[in-house]
């Protein structure tokens, strides 16, 4: 007989109490995996976007927040930028959130005509507006779908009725889920004239990057011009989403490792007698801190392994939602898978410290009388 | 002559800061293959005299010497503890969850005397040294009183103590069981040549081991007879 042998039995004898800290834990951990995944593929998902455009530098307010909607920046400043030696291209962009039918926050690209950002969409069924001022309107796939619509029919747009002529596919989810109409439509649309969101610049030669990049924050000290890592990282979104999935993490770690360690106390408390005759019988009291703790870690690793099955099902039913099919793109790593694992560990280590010690800590005469 | 295997000189143990006085002072030599007793009313100080000798508490003064060896300067006594002593306890005291295998193997886990992959081989031998080869793989809550007592038995010999402490070993078994358990304490005595100690209340009990220590109120008072309990 081996030790872990002991603690196996020791969990057993109360079936009902150990599966439900395994699955406290596993919820908690499930949690974590769910959200960091999906913010995970949020963050994929608008890298794709970003790379898949082409484009070298976004442009930006400066000091502003690298949001594609908040971002406000006049349309005059593209003939300024075009000044600039280097560049290839530049395109503006403007994205705002509407109502489409009876959704309410869609992503609504206004994208210029003949410019990159369009140039590089995958229509897989009709085609590209055919005038900026026309009502005509790009759906990407999901979108579409979820709307059950098709080129040739109409869909209202903030109260407006404009013409599907195309259905674009994307590799990120963003894009898929979004419309896209000319700029000029899309200014009108929302009431923003002469303002864009963003431009985005394509370099003659991109190993010209940080030459440009400071030429064009020196020449305009009003923006900023963000690679498209930059532009990721600094997305207030992709921030917040980070910095919630950390925040749930630590919640679960504290409120698991109390969990485990109500248990494991409980379990101690329960045994006073128990630990008592082995603590008679010659064990040393490092035998019965490692046992305890190895009951701890065994739990909570069961529920870090549920876990991530439950948060990977939870993925699985979100995108069942109607209103949610298709815009959650989880991303599923081996870092996350980790992270879940140490998380559990981490929680059951914490969980039963302190029942360990005080296990170890009990005088075995004091334990053997105890009823 | 005979080796003395506990020596107790003055000793004392008092508790809540000395306010109760478990042990006034025992003098008390027991030698190597003894069969003997400690009989005395309730509160007599017997239980704590067995902690004593037991290595589970340490005196308040006074020198308490077990195979050659004075407590006080023992400084690990779980491992003094496993190494020279075997416990059998009135309640048995067997971990529920664990098989009669099982439990005779816990005493060998940090004694260092016996190697992992001989623990299971060993306890086999001694669950079927007490006759309870058809129980080996029973957990406690299927076996009978005198069956646990058995186990426990067995588990005190696991690590070939110096000295078997038994307390009330009779206590929870009906007196047939109770005769056959105190031959079996006497084999083991004889073929083993373990010094085994045995706190009772029961005069036959007492009366089937050839020395009876008496206590009260925390003193040793005299010996009697092991025979003259009978009449």
């Amino acid at each position: 007989m081996v030790l872990v042998q002991i603690v196996w039995k020791n969990l057993l004898r109360r079936k009902i109490r150990s599966v439900l800290t395994v699955v406290g834990i596993a919820v908690g951990i499930g949690a974590v995996v769910s959200l960091v995944s999906i913010t995970d593929g949020f963050v994929h998902g608008w890298k794709n976007m970003i790379k898949g455009h082409g484009v070298d530098l976004t442009i930006v307010k400066a000091g502003g927040e690298a949001n594609f909607v908040l971002n406000t920046l006049d349309e005059s400043l593209g003939d300024q930028l075009r000044q600039i030696k280097g560049l290839d291209s530049v395109t503006e962009t403007m994205v705002d959130i509407a109502t489409v039918e009876d959704k309410p926050s869609i992503m609504i690209f206004g994208y210029t005509l003949g410019g990159d950002y369009i140039n590089r969409l995958k229509i897989v069924n009709g085609g590209l507006f055919t005038s900026k001022d026309k009502d005509e309107i790009i759906l990407g796939s999901v979108l579409a779908k979820s709307l059950k619509v098709t080129v040739g029919d109409e869909v209202e747009v903030e109260r407006e009725l404009f013409t599907v002529v195309g259905i674009c596919e994307s590799s990120n989810i963003l894009e898929n889920g979004a419309g896209i109409v000319s700029l000029q439509r899309l200014q009108k649309l929302m009431n923003r004239p002469g303002k864009v969101t963003t431009f985005g610049i394509r370099l003659q030669n991109p190993s010209q990057l940080p030459e440009i990049k400071k030429e064009i924050e020196t020449r305009l000290p009003n923006i900023s011009a963000l690679s498209s890592q930059e532009f990721v990282d600094e997305n207030e979104g992709v921030k917040m989403a980070q910095a919630l999935s950390w925040g749930i993490s630590l919640i679960v770690l504290l409120v698991g490792a109390i969990a485990t360690m109500n248990t494991m106390f409980m379990s101690v408390f329960e045994r006073t007698r128990e630990i008592g005759i082995l603590r008679a019988l010659g064990w040393r009291k490092g035998r019965i801190i490692n046992m305890i703790m190895q009951e701890s870690i065994v739990l909570s690793l069961c529920g870090g392994v549920l876990g991530i099955f439950l948060g990977m099902g939870a993925v699985r039913m979100l995108n069942l939602f109607r209103q949610l099919r298709g815009l959650i793109q989880a991303e599923y790593t081996t870092f996350l898978f980790s992270e879940a694992i140490i998380l559990a560990l981490l929680l059951g280590i914490l969980g039963g410290l302190l029942p360990a010690w005080r296990g170890s800590r009990l005088p075995p005469v004091e334990a053997l009388r105890y009823e | 002559m005979a080796t003395p295997v506990v020596e107790l000189r003055n000793v004392t143990k008092s508790f809540i800061e000395g306010e109760v006085q478990a042990l006034r002072g025992v003098n008390l030599t027991i030698y190597k293959g003894e069969l003997m007793s400690i009989m005395g009313p309730s509160g007599c100080g017997k239980s704590t005299l067995l902690n004593l000798v037991g290595a589970l508490d340490r005196p308040t003064s006074g020198d308490l010497l077990i195979d050659g060896v004075n407590l006080n300067d023992v400084e690990n006594l779980d491992l003094f503890r496993s190494r020279k002593i075997g416990f059998i306890f009135q309640a048995f005291f067997l971990v529920p969850t664990l098989t009669a295998l099982e439990n005779v193997e816990i005493p060998m886990f940090d004694s260092g005397f016996v190697l992992p992959q001989e623990k299971t081989q060993k306890a086999r031998q001694l669950l079927i040294d007490v006759g309870l080869e058809k129980k080996i793989n029973q957990v406690p809550t299927r076996l009978s009183g005198g069956e646990k007592q058995r186990v426990a038995i067995a588990r005190s010999l696991a690590n070939d103590p110096a000295i078997i402490l038994a307390d009330e070993p009779t206590g929870n078994v009906d007196s047939k069981t109770s005769h056959m358990l105190i031959e079996l304490l006497r084999r083991i005595n004889q073929e083993k040549g373990a010094t085994l100690i045995v706190v009772t209340h029961d005069p036959l009990i007492a009366a089937a081991t050839d020395r009876v220590v008496q206590m009260l109120d925390g003193q040793i008072i005299g010996e009697k007879d092991p025979k003259s309990l009978l009449k």
